[in-house]
């Protein structure tokens, strides 16, 4: 087996552990809240012995490491039980939320690296001057910027004054540009910030040196030889970041009325409707578990040296 | 004649005021010549070095001239004088573990060197590539052309750079510190590779050392500097013969010899760039340093035919 | 009077710290914040929970210079006393996730072995729930609440200061003092206050900045999803949870909120970055 398929092979075992910790802990949720199991997942008019019967059909009677495993072994199938209330199946509410979610956070993932890698170039190329502090004032107010503010602020603009884009729902891609735009802003300061820092480190590092030595023009040695390297560390700060929009979606969807998971997972608190918070938190957990590892195997391909170690 | 610097001056501004790094320069360069230019770290010699290759960053001020093939090097448009660089003028550093591209083979490097400068096709470019890594003795030059930095040793690398610093043949090479940073082993095995190499192509080389005895084994003319200024220039026989400067014969006593002898460190240190001494820089570890040393500095005088030196006590 | 003796090295930091602009502007917005918060029933001109339903929903003017909210309470005085709020929260949760990490990061880290496996693997599984999930996901059992939202805060920042802690406390572990002091039989407790602590406190200090930031944002967004602190209690991100009502008639709602938590979290992002360049002093450019 060669360095490269050693190391994905061995990336991808490492990430087992962790999931199977994060399905303990999301597992362990209903019998971590005050009350009875069976009683919180029962309908709220249940009796006694309805309460008794759901007990018994979800297992809730058996030992702990047993309904694990059922948990589990209906997990890997996708499946999560039923909606307490709706009556749909968990995954009927829970799929179509998330590729929802998914289409957003990868828009929003789009702004972010497109704008966040370019404001980083540019400031690093003149360090210490105006470009570079606005950049990096620019940067330092994304990350400060509340994310639900931020969305309020653009649909007073784009949809109160100007009328142009909806203000929420969903449905059409026009639905889409604001709430992508607003996280992806916020992608942008963090993934500005990581290029800059980045790009300075290797502009000032002997192989840039080298190559501007031997003649090779600007454009080849700023954004082949430097921005190959700078990217790197940068690939992994748009991996935390990814997880990060799915989470902060949660914000952004529930501003902008935007059926994706996060706004799921949030009206099912509300409903103590336990099984889609259970599956929601449980597959965004796992979605940035799987992107972490994807990022780390990326790493590997782009830096060659990552495969020894 | 290939180079000519006159009165070099390079300046820069830091926090504890202005380094003058290099002092009023001068030398000639002919062409298929190798000049050594030794002096300890601070001397000024690498950015000698910089200089004459124009990579020096903006805010360094650099004055005097510096003729190169009826070209005027100082104050040349960046354009113009980064279509030298790589071509006509060549530079490989101290340190092959960090001055080669990590994501990049060492073909791409080559290969990108040689279509910035040459019209021509891939395949071109690699086959020149592959025939310089021959030529620099590199094992299996198909097999490191498609090898990454890392995954070759140090020695290895730099037998890279110097391939890619000959292989458009230039006109001049310059060497900063080249075996400096590679086990000693290695060292000799280099130095034999670049006198070799040397008598194989046309090119003029300036090889930057700290140590008097490489200077010996690569120089034609050797140069030798302290705290920015050039202290003495001679044929390596005339300096050999007969140091004239006290630093150049510090520096003999300096070095490490197989057969006998002890080592004598010149007692001090370089001297601050930011404020010299007054007078002759050298005075303050001067062992025959008298008033007019500490006084008046000394001009680089012609004692003998082709023999330079900048000392009060000479002639 | 009692004079300061300060080695040189501290004295050279702190002249560091007063001349670096992001420290200045940053501990300005912060000292602001924290008088807020410290002072708010003298400074606020009404009561954040009293309103009167006849001046409901009024636009800035001079009576209510930020305008009211649909309960006719004064927003000037709600955002003064969601500062206190925030203040509550962001501090209390950070001490609470310092003073564990460092105790379990401090430990993991010195002590080692299967110790240090487990709990960097529970520390792995923690970080795997992105951002404010992990605090909805407690905020899910707990329920909401003041007392709730600091729980939910605390842990999420908890293995952030495990990690810092643990991986400074590697450094020192090996050097050399460290091993003298054990060897002159200097107590586990003894080397952990003198050593480790010391050599963690920078990093520390910094991300306690930066994280106070990112807690402030937590919390707001909790409370803005309702998840958090309830009402009547004054909360910036819970003033703003139903702004979408008024996003044409009264934006004046939810815009003051706004303002007040984006330049607080500003605030101690600069305070966090200015501390890193003064303590970090390689990262500088």
């Amino acid at each position: 087996m060669s360095d490269l398929a050693r190391y994905v092979v061995r990336r991808i075992l490492l990430a087992i552990p962790t999931l199977l910790g994060v399905s303990v802990i999301v597992f362990l949720m209903i019998h971590m809240l005050p009350g009875d199991p069976a009683q919180l997942l029962a309908p709220p008019e249940a009796t006694i012995q309805e309460v008794e019967i759901i007990r018994r059909r979800l297992g809730l009677d058996k030992p702990l490491w047993e309904q694990y495993l059922i948990f589990m072994s209906n997990a890997m199938k996708g499946e999560f039980g039923k909606s307490l209330f709706t009556g749909h199946t968990v995954s009927e509410l829970l799929w179509p939320a998330y590729l929802n979610t998914l289409t957003l956070s990868v828009l929003a993932m789009g702004f972010g690296l497109v704008i966040g890698v370019l404001m980083g170039i540019y400031a690093a190329l003149r360090p210490n001057t105006v470009r570079d502090q606005a950049v990096t004032s620019l940067s330092l107010f994304g990350i400060s910027m509340p994310v639900f503010w931020l969305g309020l602020i653009l649909i007073e603009i784009f949809s109160v004054w100007l009328r142009i884009l909806p203000s929420g729902g969903s449905g059409t891609p026009r639905h889409l540009i604001l709430p992508s735009l607003t996280l992806g802003l916020v992608g942008a300061a963090y993934v500005g910030r990581a290029t800059r820092a980045s790009m300075l480190e290797v502009l000032s590092q002997e192989y840039v040196r080298t190559a501007k030595a031997y003649g090779l023009p600007d454009r080849l040695v700023i954004y082949v030889y430097a921005l190959r390297n700078a990217l790197i560390p940068v690939i992994t700060v748009a991996g935390l970041i990814f997880g990060y929009m799915m989470a902060g979606a949660v914000l952004t969807e529930t501003v902008f009325s935007f059926p994706g998971l996060g706004r799921l997972i949030v009206n099912a608190i509300f409903a103590r409707d336990y099984p889609i918070v259970q599956a929601g938190i449980l597959v965004v957990a796992t979605t940035f578990v799987a992107i972490n590892t994807a990022v780390d195997i990326l790493y590997a391909f782009i830096n060659p040296r990552i495969r020894l170690g | 004649m290939l180079l000519k610097v006159s009165d070099l001056r390079v300046s820069y501004r830091t926090d504890e005021g202005i380094v003058r790094a290099v002092e009023g320069v001068s030398f000639t360069l002919e062409r298929r010549k190798t000049l050594a230019v030794v002096g300890e770290s601070g001397s000024g010699k690498s950015t000698l070095a910089l200089a004459i290759i124009g990579l020096l960053p903006r805010s360094v001020e650099v004055e005097g001239s510096i003729r190169f093939l009826d070209m005027e090097l100082t104050g040349m448009k960046e354009e113009e004088i980064r279509k030298l660089r790589g071509d006509r003028i060549t530079i490989v550093f101290q340190e092959p573990m960090t001055a080669l591209n990590p994501v990049f083979t060492v073909g791409r490097f080559m290969k990108d060197i040689y279509l910035t400068h040459r019209e021509g096709s891939e395949e071109d470019a690699l086959s020149l590539a592959m025939e310089w890594l021959g030529k620099v003795k590199v094992p299996g030059p198909e097999k490191v052309l498609n090898s990454y930095p890392h995954e070759l040793s140090g020695g290895m690398r730099q037998r890279v750079l110097i391939a890619a610093s000959l292989m458009l043949e230039p006109d001049l090479v310059l060497m900063d510190e080249p075996t400096s940073a590679l086990d000693v082993s290695v060292q000799a095995q280099i130095l034999r590779l670049i006198a070799e190499l040397k008598s194989q192509v046309s090119a003029s080389f300036i090889f930057i050392t700290h140590n008097l005895g490489v200077a010996a084994a690569v120089g034609d003319e050797i140069a030798v500097m302290y705290a920015g200024k050039l202290v003495e220039l001679a044929s390596k026989r005339n300096l050999f013969e007969e140091p004239l400067h006290p630093y150049t014969k510090g520096l003999m006593k300096a070095v490490p010899r197989i057969r006998g002898g002890g080592v004598e460190p010149i007692p001090g240190s370089v001297p601050s760039l930011v404020n010299p001494p007054k007078g002759c820089r050298f005075h303050p570890r001067c062992p025959i340093a008298d008033e007019r040393c500490r006084e008046e500095e000394p001009e680089l005088r012609e004692i003998r035919p082709g023999h330079w030196v900048a000392c009060h006590k000479v002639g | 009077m009692l004079r300061l003796e300060l080695d040189p090295a501290t004295r050279r930091t702190l002249r560091r710290a007063t001349k670096n602009r992001n420290i200045r502007v940053g501990g300005a917005i912060v000292a602001i914040f924290v008088l807020m918060g410290l002072l708010a029933p003298f400074i606020s001109p009404y009561d954040p929970t009293q309103g009167n339903l006849r001046d409901s929903l009024l636009p800035p003017c001079r009576k209510y210079p930020f305008g009211t909210d649909f309960a006719g309470r004064d927003i000037l005085s709600r955002v003064i006393w969601g500062a206190r709020t925030s203040l509550i929260v962001s501090t209390v949760s950070v001490f609470i996730a310092v003073i564990a990490g460092v105790i379990v990061g401090g430990l993991s880290a010195y002590v080692g072995g299967w110790l240090d496996e487990v709990v960097t693997r529970i520390m792995d599984i923690m970080l795997s729930f992105p951002d404010i999930l992990l605090a909805l996901f407690v905020a899910a059992i707990v329920g909401p609440g003041l007392e709730n939202v600091i729980v939910a805060v605390a842990l999420y920042n908890f293995p952030q200061f495990v990690r810092i802690m643990r991986g400074s406390a590697l450094q020192v572990k090996e050097m050399e003092y460290v091993e003298a002091a054990k060897a002159i039989g200097e107590s586990n407790a003894s080397i952990f206050v003198r050593y480790l602590l010391p050599n963690s406190l920078a990093p520390i200090v910094v991300h306690a900045t930066l994280r106070t930031a990112a807690s402030i944002l937590t919390a707001a967004g909790l409370s803005f999803l309702g998840l958090g602190v309830q009402p009547p209690i004054p909360e910036w991100g819970q003033m703003m949870s139903d702004a979408r009502t008024y996003l044409v008639t009264a934006p004046h709602v939810w815009v003051f909120p706004g303002i007040a938590l984006f330049v607080t979290v500003l605030g101690f992002n600069l305070l966090g970055d200015g501390l890193n360049d003064v303590l970090n002093p390689r990262t500088e450019v």
